[in-house]
Order: C-alpha cells, then sequence, then structure tokens
C-alpha cells in the first residue's frame, strides 16, 4: 500500500492549486522591529495564560554511535549561527511582543554519564532523564529557546536530546534540523566544507511579510472564503467527558495507540483512490463519523496542521510555518460513505487553496464565542503522517524507535495521529488527561476500527446504518440490559389474598390510631368485589376511583382489582376540567367515590357512582370469600394520567405482570417482613403507590397511612416516622430533601428507618441527607428510576458511610424483567461513556396509552436490538449514559437540554453545582428568552434558613466549577419552590424574575466607583468604544486573546498589581473584575493598609464591599 | 430520532397488531412487518391514527372473542 498511498496523500499540495508561491517573500529591513507570525502570537500568549507550562515544547532524541563531542558542540552552535530563530527571543516593545533576534548566542551542551548496572539500566536512566528535560519549561523572554543535553550510555553509545520551544520551530524544521546538524557535524570531524543549500530569508521575514499580506483584512478573497466556510458553525463540539470541563483548561495529557491491519487499510486507500481522494480524506470521513457519533452533533470541525513549505525560499528554514486548517464537515445521517468522503474531499481542497490565512488570524476575524474551557473554532486534531513525508507530524514522537520521550502534556481536547506504519496504519491518540480516562480513550480505538470496518463492507448504504459498538462490547451492553427472573403468573392483589390467608390476625393497615387486621381488610374488599362484578366488572373494564386518604381507599383499590377491572385514579385535587376530559376519556362504567366528594365530581358523569361510606350497607350481605381470578398476567391493572407536552393528559396502562414482578423485585431489594411498617406516602394518581400498597401486603407487613396534611409538614411526617416505628419509606427526592433538613436542624432522633427509596426526581445527596443518613444509621437510600409508562425499570443502592456518598449517585442497574436501552439519535447502541436517550422494555413496559394510536406509535418503537421478535422500546425523552461498570448515569430531559450562545447546555448540571454550595439548599435553573431574543439562564435558588446570598457571590463560585456560558444571568431567591401535584418543582411556575428583582436585568450599567471608571477607561481605549457598561462582557464587545493581554498590562501598570491574563477570562466583566481586583489588593495588604484602602473606595457601595471581602477570605491562595 | 427530522419513515406493525414507525432505509426489526405506508413521521403517524382503532394485543383480542 505505501507507494499508491504516499502518492494519493502528496495530491495534497497539489489540490492546493497555484496560489502559494506565485510571488516571493521579500527580506525584511533590518532596522524594523520584527513582528511575531499569527502563530508565534498565539503560543506566546498561551504562555503567558499558563506560563512554566511545557505543553509546546518538542523534544528530538537521537542515539548516537561513536561521538566526538567537541565536534558536536560547535556543529550545533554553527547552526545556532545559520539560522537565526535559534538566536531569538521574545521581548516587548510599546504593549505588542517582538522578535528580538541576537547577534550571537552560546548554545552549551551538558554532557551526563548515565547510572546503571547494565545498558538496559543506563538506557532507562538516559530515558528517564531525557523526559524530565523535555518537560522543563522555556522562558520565552530570556531564552535561549533550545537546549541540548548528551547523556552517554555506554562506550560508543549516547543519546543527543535537544529540546526547542514550538515558538522557533515546527515538524518540518526537525527534519531541516537533522539534516542541517549531520552536515555541519561532518564538516566538523572532516574539515571538508558543508553542502547545505542557501537560506534566501529568515523566519522573522516571513513574519513579517505575513502581516502585511493581511493588511487586507477581512476583506481579501481568501478571509471571505473561510468567512463563508464557518459561519454558523457551532462554537464546540461536544464530545463526552469522563469529567466535566472546568473553568480552564489543564495540558496534561495521555497517549493510547492503536493499528489497523493491512487488508482493512488498504480497502480504504482503494475507495479513496475510487473517489479521487487521498488515503488522510478517507481516514478524516471515518473519523468525522465517529465524531458524529459521540457528539451526537452533526456539523463537525476538526483542526488539522499543514505545513505551509511549498514555497522554495522557506524549504531550507527552521521555525513556526505550520498553520492549521480547520476541516468543517456536515453530515447528513442518510448520505452514504462514498458520498460523505467525496464532501469531506471537496471540503479538503478548498481548505487547501486557502491555506495562507493563519489559524490565529481566522479566530481573530471570526470571533467566535468563546471561553477559557476550550479552544476555539476546533478542539479535535486530525493528523495524517505519510510514509516518509516530513511535514504533517507535530513532533513528539521521536524519529527512531529507540527512545519514546513525550511531554505528557496534550495540546486539545482530543488528537488522532494516523501514519503508515508499512504493515497497516498506526493510530496514536493524545488527549487531555483531565477531561479523558485511558480506559475511555482505548474504546475509541475499537469504534474507530468498527465503523471503518462496516463502511467498507456497506460503503453505498447510508452511514446511519454503520454500527460502532464492537460486538464485544454489544454482548456486554446486552447483559447489562437484561434482568430476567422467573415470573409469578399471579396478579398483585392475589399476593395480598396469600398474606390474608396465611396471617388474617396481623395489621394490614395503620391510621389515624386505627388498625385494620388482613382478614378484616380482605372481607371488605370482597364484599365489594363481589359487588362490581354484578354492576359488569371484569377484565378490561375501567372503574375509576375519587377518593381521599383513608382506609376506604384501600378497599376500593383491593375491590377493583379483585374484580378484575381496571383501577383509574382521579385524584379529587386536580381541577375539575381535568376530571372531567379523564372521565370521558376512559368512560368507565362505575366510578367509586366518597360521600364529601360527590360535589366535586364533574357534571354528566355516566357512570353508576358507589359511595364507599355512605352506600356501604349496600354491600354488607355480599359474600365475603375471594372471587374467582378472572385475569391473565397481561390483563390491564391501572390507567394513569401524566402530564403531555401539548397540555392534554394521556393515560399509561399498564398491565399486571408488571407490578407483580416489580413487588417482588423491591421486597428482595429492600425487604420488609410481617408486621413491619412501610409509610404510605404517594399519591394514588402517582405509580409508586402501587409499590407501596403491593409490596408492603406481599410481605404481610403494616401500610401506614397519613393524611394531606402530615405529608406537606415536615415536622409531623417525621414525628410519624418516628412514633410508628415506620422502617421503609418511599419519598419524592424533593420531599426527602425537606425531611432531612427539618430532622438535621430540629435534631429529630428515635428514627427506625432501615430503608429510604427515592423515586421520581433526580437524587441529589445534599450536605442534609448527608448529615440525616448520618444520624439514622444503617439506614439505606435506594434511588429508583422509571417513567409512569414502565413503572422502575433502574435502581441504585448507597450503604455505608454517607460520606462517601456521591452528590449525584446514578439510577443504577435494571430491575427484574425490565430492559434499558442508550441508544442515539440513529437507534443504534451507544457505547460506555457517551450519552444516549434512555429506551425502557421488557416486562415493566405499558401496553399503550388509552385512545392515543399516534401517540403510542411515536413513543413505543421497535426493539432492534431485542431477541424476542416484535418487542417494542418506550423512548423515555431522559439522557443518561453507562458507566464502565455497567451502572447508567442520569443525565437529565432531552428538553433541558437548551442553547446558550450555541453552546448546549443540561440544566440539571448547573442545578447540580449550585446545589454544592453550602448556603444553597435546592436550586432550578430555566433558560427564558431575553428582550434581545437571546436565551437566558435564571437561577432560582433557595437558600438555608438565615443566609442569603447575593447573586454575585453565588456566580463567583459556580465560576469556579463551570464554563462561562453556563453561568446563570440572574439569581433569584425564594423561600420555596412552587411544586406540582406529584410533590415535584414546577418550573413553569417559577415567577418572572423581572417581578422580583429588576434592577439586575443586563443593560447599560455606568461605572459606579473610582476601580470601575480606571477599568472602563482601560478597556474602552484597548477595544476602541467610547462607552461601556460595568455588565458587558468583554468577549462579546470584540475582545479577543490578544487585546486581554494589552487589557491586563495596562491594568497591572495602573493598580501596580501582578495579575494573571486569566483573570479577565473569569471575571470578562468590569464589575466582577473590580471585585476581583480589589480583592487582590486586599490580599496583598497588611490589615492596616487593607482599612487604609476600603476607606479610600468608599464609593462601592457596602454590598460591593462585604462581597469582595468574602470572596477575598474564601480565596486566600489566589 | 429527533423531533423536527425529515426522515422518511414506513409504518410498521408486529404480530400483535400493534403499530409504530421505523426509519425507511433501515432494515426491519425481527418480528415486525410492514403495514404499507411511508412518508414523513407525521404523515405516517397520522395514518396510524386511522388504522389502528382497536389498540388491544391481538392475542387479547382472540381470548376476548372466545
Amino acid at each position: 500500500m505505501s507507494d499508491a498511498a504516499e502518492t494519493a496523500h502528496r495530491q495534497q499540495p497539489e489540490a492546493a492549486g497555484a496560489a502559494p508561491g506565485a510571488f516571493r517573500i521579500p527580506r525584511r529591513a533590518r532596522d524594523e522591529p520584527a513582528p511575531l507570525s499569527f502563530a508565534q502570537e498565539r503560543l506566546w500568549f498561551l504562555d503567558q495564560l499558563e506560563p512554566g507550562s511545557a505543553t509546546y515544547n518538542i523534544p528530538l532524541a537521537m542515539e548516537l554511535g561513536q561521538v566526538d563531542i567537541a565536534a558536536l558542540s560547535r556543529s550545533l552552535n554553527c547552526l545556532v549561527e545559520r539560522h537565526e530563530v535559534f538566536r531569538t527571543t521574545i521581548a516587548m516593545a510599546d504593549g505588542r511582543p517582538v522578535q528580538r533576534i541576537a547577534p550571537e548566542l552560546d548554545l552549551a551542551l551538558p554532557v551526563l554519564t548515565c547510572d546503571g548496572a547494565d545498558d538496559a539500566a543506563r538506557r532507562q536512566t538516559a530515558q528517564a532523564l531525557a523526559t524530565e528535560e523535555a518537560r522543563r519549561p522555556f522562558d520565552l523572554a530570556a531564552g535561549p529557546l533550545v537546549r541540548a543535553r548528551l547523556y552517554v550510555i555506554g562506550e560508543g553509545r549516547a543519546l543527543l536530546l535537544v529540546v526547542i520551544h514550538h515558538i522557533i520551530a515546527d515538524a518540518w524544521s526537525i527534519g531541516v534540523f537533522t539534516r542541517d546538524l549531520a552536515e555541519l557535524y561532518r564538516e566538523q570531524v572532516t574539515g571538508e566544507r558543508a553542502q547545505l543549500p542557501p537560506l534566501p530569508i529568515h523566519y522573522a521575514d516571513f513574519a513579517a511579510w505575513q502581516r502585511s499580506m493581511l493588511d487586507g483584512g477581512p476583506n481579501s478573497p481568501a478571509m471571505r472564503y473561510w468567512t463563508t466556510q464557518l459561519a454558523g458553525l457551532p462554537p464546540v463540539l461536544e464530545l463526552p467527558t469522563d469529567r466535566p470541563r472546568g473553568a480552564s483548561q489543564s495540558a496534561a495529557g495521555g497517549v493510547e495507540r492503536f493499528s489497523i491491519p493491512a487488508a482493512l487499510a488498504e480497502r480504504l486507500w482503494r475507495i479513496a483512490a475510487d473517489e479521487h481522494a487521498t488515503l488522510f480524506m478517507a481516514a478524516l470521513t471515518v473519523f468525522a463519523l465517529q465524531l458524529r457519533r459521540y457528539a451526537d452533533q452533526t456539523d463537525i470541525a476538526v483542526g488539522t496542521p499543514i505545513a505551509s513549505r511549498d514555497r522554495a525560499e522557506v524549504e531550507n528554514a527552521i521555525g513556526l510555518f505550520l498553520n492549521t486548517l480547520v476541516l468543517r464537515i456536515r453530515i447528513d445521517d442518510r448520505t452514504s460513505f462514498r458520498e460523505l468522503l467525496r464532501q469531506v474531499r471537496d471540503v479538503c481542497v478548498g481548505a487547501y487553496a486557502h491555506q495562507d490565512v493563519p489559524f490565529e488570524y481566522l479566530v481573530e476575524e471570526l470571533k467566535p464565542a468563546r471561553n477559557l474551557g476550550a479552544n476555539p473554532i476546533f478542539q479535535i486534531l486530525f493528523v495524517f503522517q505519510g510514509a516518509g513525508a516530513p511535514g504533517e507530524a507535530t513532533g513528539d514522537a521521536s524519529p527512531d524507535g529507540g527512545f519514546d520521550i513525550v511531554t505528557g502534556t496534550a495540546k486539545f481536547d482530543l488528537s488522532l495521529y494516523l501514519a503508515d506504519s508499512g504493515a497497516g496504519l498506526a493510530g496514536t491518540w493524545e488527549y487531555r488527561a483531565a477531561l479523558f480516562d485511558r480506559e475511555s480513550i482505548a474504546r475509541m480505538s475499537g469504534h474507530f476500527t468498527t465503523l471503518l470496518h462496516h463502511a467498507m463492507a456497506a460503503p453505498d448504504r447510508p452511514c446511519s446504518e454503520l454500527p460502532m459498538v464492537t460486538p464485544a462490547e454489544s454482548a456486554q451492553l446486552t447483559r447489562w440490559n437484561s434482568g430476567s427472573v422467573p415470573q409469578d403468573p399471579r396478579c398483585p392483589h392475589q399476593l395480598f389474598e396469600d398474606s390474608a390467608e396465611r396471617m388474617p390476625a396481623q395489621i394490614a393497615l395503620l391510621l389515624d390510631g386505627e388498625a385494620v387486621r388482613y382478614d378484616d381488610l380482605n372481607r371488605r374488599a370482597n364484599r365489594l368485589a363481589h359487588h362490581l362484578r354484578r354492576l359488569g366488572v371484569g377484565p378490561e373494564v375501567p372503574v375509576g376511583i375519587c377518593v381521599e386518604r383513608s382506609v376506604e381507599m384501600v378497599v376500593g383499590l383491593l375491590a377493583i382489582l379483585k374484580a378484575g377491572g381496571v383501577h383509574v385514579p382521579l385524584d379529587p385535587a386536580f381541577p375539575a376540567e381535568r376530571l372531567a376530559f379523564m372521565a370521558r376519556d376512559v368512560g368507565f362504567p362505575v366510578l367509586l367515590t366518597q360521600e364529601r366528594l360527590v360535589a366535586l365530581l364533574p357534571e354528566g358523569l355516566e357512570a353508576s357512582i358507589f359511595r364507599l361510606d355512605a352506600d356501604w350497607p349496600a354491600v354488607a350481605d355480599e359474600p365475603s370469600h375471594n372471587p374467582d381470578c378472572l385475569l391473565r398476567p397481561d390483563n390491564l391493572l391501572y390507567i394513569l394520567y401524566t402530564s403531555g407536552s401539548t397540555g392534554r393528559p394521556k393515560g399509561a396502562r399498564l398491565n399486571q405482570a408488571t407490578l407483580t414482578s416489580l413487588v417482588h423485585w423491591q421486597n428482595r431489594i429492600a425487604p420488609t417482613s410481617p408486621g413491619a411498617r412501610t409509610l404510605q406516602f404517594m399519591s394514588f394518581s402517582f405509580d409508586v403507590s402501587f409499590i407501596e400498597i403491593f409490596a408492603t401486603f406481599a410481605a404481610g407487613g403494616t401500610l401506614v397511612l397519613c393524611h394531606e396534611d402530615v405529608r406537606r409538614d415536615m415536622a409531623a411526617l417525621s414525628a410519624l416516622l418516628v412514633d410508628a416505628r415506620i422502617e421503609r419509606a418511599f419519598l419524592p427526592f424533593t420531599a426527602l430533601q425537606q425531611l432531612a433538613h427539618h430532622a438535621v436542624a430540629a435534631d429529630v432522633g428515635g428514627f427506625s428507618l432501615a430503608d429510604m427509596i427515592s423515586t421520581g426526581e433526580a437524587l441529589v445527596v445534599t450536605e442534609d441527607i448527608r448529615r440525616f443518613f448520618g444520624r439514622l444509621g444503617a439506614c439505606r437510600l435506594h434511588n429508583n428510576y422509571g417513567p409512569t409508562e414502565t413503572h422502575w425499570v433502574t435502581w441504585y443502592s448507597l450503604e455505608g458511610d454517607p460520606r462517601g456518598w456521591p452528590a449525584l449517585p446514578p439510577i443504577g442497574r435494571c430491575v427484574d424483567n425490565a430492559r434499558v436501552m442508550l441508544l442515539d439519535s440513529m437507534l443504534h447502541l451507544v457505547p460506555v461513556g457517551v450519552p444516549g436517550d434512555l429506551y425502557a422494555g421488557g416486562l415493566a413496559l405499558a401496553r399503550d396509552y388509552l385512545n392515543r394510536p399516534a401517540l403510542t406509535a411515536e413513543r413505543f418503537l421497535p426493539d432492534a436490538h431485542s431477541e424476542v421478535p416484535g418487542a417494542r422500546l418506550y423512548r423515555t425523552g431522559d439522557r443518561a449514559r453507562l458507566r464502565p461498570d455497567g451502572t447508567i448515569e442520569y443525565l437529565g430531559r432531552n428538553d433541558d437540554q437548551v442553547k446558550i450562545r450555541g453552546f448546549r447546555v443540561e440544566l440539571g448540571e448547573i442545578e447540580a453545582a449550585l446545589s454544592k454550595n453550602p448556603d444553597v439548599m435546592d436550586a432550578a435553573v430555566v433558560a427564558r428568552e431575553a428582550p434581545g431574543g437571546d436565551r437566558q439562564l435564571i437561577a432560582y435558588v433557595r437558600p438555608r434558613a438565615g443566609v442569603s446570598p447575593l447573586g454575585s457571590e453565588l456566580r463567583a463560585v459556580l465560576a469556579q466549577q463551570l464554563p462561562s456560558y453556563m453561568l446563570p444571568g440572574q439569581f433569584v431567591c425564594l423561600d420555596a419552590f412552587p411544586l406540582s401535584a406529584t410533590g415535584k418543582v414546577d418550573r413553569r411556575r417559577l415567577p418572572d424574575p423581572g417581578s422580583v428583582r429588576p434592577e439586575l436585568r443586563l443593560a447599560y450599567v455606568a461605572p459606579r466607583n473610582e476601580v470601575e471608571e480606571a477599568l472602563e477607561r482601560i478597556w474602552a481605549r484597548v477595544l476602541g468604544l467610547e462607552k461601556i457598561g460595568v455588565e458587558d462582557d468583554f468577549f462579546e464587545l470584540g475582545g479577543h486573546s490578544l487585546l486581554a493581554m494589552q487589557v491586563m498590562t495596562r491594568v497591572r501598570d495602573a493598580f501596580e498589581l501582578e495579575l494573571p491574563v486569566r483573570i479577565l477570562f473569569e471575571y470578562p466583566t468590569i464589575a466582577e473584575m473590580g471585585i476581583a481586583l480589589v480583592e487582590h489588593q486586599i490580599a496583598a495588604l497588611s490589615d492596616a493598609e487593607a482599612d487604609a484602602l476600603l476607606a479610600e473606595i468608599g464609593e462601592l457601595s457596602d454590598e460591593d464591599v462585604e462581597a469582595a471581602l468574602r470572596e477575598a477570605e474564601a480565596a486566600p491562595n489566589e | 430520532m429527533t423531533e423536527e427530522d425529515d426522515t422518511p419513515y414506513i409504518v410498521v406493525v408486529n404480530e400483535e397488531e400493534q403499530y409504530s414507525i421505523w426509519p425507511a432505509d433501515r432494515s426491519l426489526p425481527a418480528g415486525w412487518r410492514e403495514a404499507g405506508k411511508r412518508g414523513s413521521k407525521a404523515e405516517c403517524l397520522d395514518h396510524i391514527e386511522d388504522v389502528w382503532t382497536d389498540m388491544r394485543p391481538l392475542s387479547l383480542q382472540r381470548l376476548q372473542q372466545k
């Protein structure tokens, strides 16, 4: 393959056409200051941002035989004399960086003898020393920007290490360096004159020419191409990461290698040749498909380095000529691989033809929305190293096999290097270790190869059909997703009857001190059941029941099921309109209710009404034995209504078998025993109430009922839990949090709880919950998950010391006989770590939505991954991902995903971050349309009693955890959140922030004190604007990194403070930066001086001063 | 399957006479057959609203007819 591949790869420069090289680069006048090239300027800026980093060190290791050390040292210095760049340092002139070229520089060559018992040990020492040296940072201002070391390994064997800063060299330069050095060394040893090509220009000439060429600004044709090409590109390619992206990037990196067999590479090359494309383009097509799947994004940008050495005058120079091209690929899943390859080819050819525009200039001109946590425009690098062709590598790997010196850093989130190994393709991933684990990257290798394999097998099928997970992964995912155990054919009410038979005298129900025995409850229910049978109730016949919490409620429920009917709860608290709709929708022939509720029932009901209290004498003479069971496991059990997105409630219909299986499972996970108490907390129109009731009855336990007022009063509820010695309770997270808060604050003790099941809302282990469970002793906390359409499908149990519990526990694994699949938008299995849509099925699955065929068909989809023919899966609308251990992590609702300034944001993530704040009890974040049409994030916060956190404080703490686009624009403190009927936060009823704190709206805010005034003057001068509001975002005003440097230089001078540049990224408004500045000033002063300063800045509002002081105390190490 | 997709779908039905939709260019999952309608998602769902009149699974329908 090699020759052909090389040929194909080398089409690149030809494809670029005649644009470069058409005119010559002139030498600059030697008395002019030498500007930095755009690429240099970026590296210089990054160095200012993160001084002392080795990210841009290029190590070059050469294993030598017999060497003349003196001659080697002289030849290195000849090289320094030949290439100006080695004598270059970066200095400041008029607030801008310039290249300063020293007339001469003496490069030392320290010689180190490596210790070790044998050759292998000495080699190891050399490797270790060289790696350490390679990671030592450069000082760009002091120089030199090149270092050399010679490690003597043994007789006639040594390792030469040269480390060069990227700001003066690129990968091509390494080839030039090696050739020049060999030739100069030969001259030193033999005395023959070195044969080196003339150097018509030096790097500084190129940099000056590049600047002059772009004087035309954005109107140059090359720039117009890029403006069009990149319009509307999403700001971030959101690869799923193992850890959240922080507020800033750390450069620590890792490397992972894989290989692609020759036969597969050969097929890739063939299809490339068929489509007049290069192997680079074909491999990029596969990579783009992989990224499309990982990020669930169809608009992808990757960067690729290009040598930019096609002009003769720079061919033999050393310097940073390398440019980066942005390749934007838009993927329609319906197109074939072959068609996508053609599109990728056209994108590449277009980019090559416009390669003269430096990437750094593109960033400046396009002003993409940016934050410090991600590289602008693209975050993923793709590099193809063709056989024998220098120029595309960035130079981390050593040119020979013996020594592998890596700097341990990553320049991008993820880079994929592919090289022709002669026996297929050698792949290397370089990844940011702050974001990814090694295992996740290793899985990427398998996914790349699997996609490639399938694409080669079916290049003309739609891309949507190509699987990405490996067969082994697929088998494991299926194993994790099935929880099959033998099924009990009985119906839930039969489990109750069984307990009544075995332990008739046991207490089944407790309410207000009234105890109802199992046999008594069974007889009452039987009498009513026989009566219902007489009224025509049987399998598949719905029976409405509208009652308050009472013993009658349980009698009615049991009677409906015993008669064989379908239970349809109508919550008396619902508005009459909604009840009327449900009654019409279901059309039940019988309605059970209570005397006092009859007046609330909707008018025009055609059902026959039975009052469980007033009409009871009518059934008193009915037989008390169990009626025959007429039901099959696949007959309906209940119809539960949930709100629909269109506003019309939808009735999910579940089968008997679903509940029977769940009851057995629940009693295995959180067992209860005869007589042990379980709280009945959940609303009867919520599916969990069926578990409370039947899991208790199946075990012969006692169900403790409570009235509505007790449910809502945490003091009363905790008293009930203690006094009734309740051992098992099911609570929605919000109620659990309130209970925990109360119990901790009021110091309530004496609980008997052994199992607490949190469900219905995403569980957050708050500080209150941690402390509450700390007092409970051995009480376990279970996180059960499942929508109404399936009841529960997964669970996770927290045990042991609550201090070790994660704040956001996973939702865990499949419950018995349920099925959970995480699928992408093309319904493929997503691999471990990649977010997908959560689909649920198996025995848990509802039959349908009553009277809603289209809605049922839309949400209940064919399960293409099931071994059961014709099986369906319910699309939950939740997003989740698998952890490597097979547990599922809940990520939030699909519709919680909003776009802010083009970034995709999960509101749940912001809420979780806010909830970690010790001042915050809980939080809800919503996105609202702002007046300008933009969406704005609004955080609603319930503060802990006695504290009233400022929005600016909350924001400052959040800013340490989240990227700027995820920071809410407004914070609203509320004493209580509006709750829905089921006890969840009702987001739609959160107050409009405008009516709460109108003064927080983003508008022009003039500087309010001397600090802000000084900052405004600096910003205005640098940005070229007349007026700047103190709430305006620097980067939205057109600020970019270089301007940020200029601002910070002036700020340092004006305030006489040593401040890092990153402060502007973290506090991008004048108001925030003002506070940060005061904080720094105070931190730098003695107490007396601080008091004086505070007096001086008396124009700050009291609030601001207080906030600044608090922040200063909170961050003494800044 | 995003809400706004313009993928062509087909109407499919399983052995229990339960209807659903499936991307037209993808191979059919086991146990499902085409039910004679192809079009946009909305068109397919409208068709299902018309033809799926008895939502009981077929095995249950048969049992209740006995």
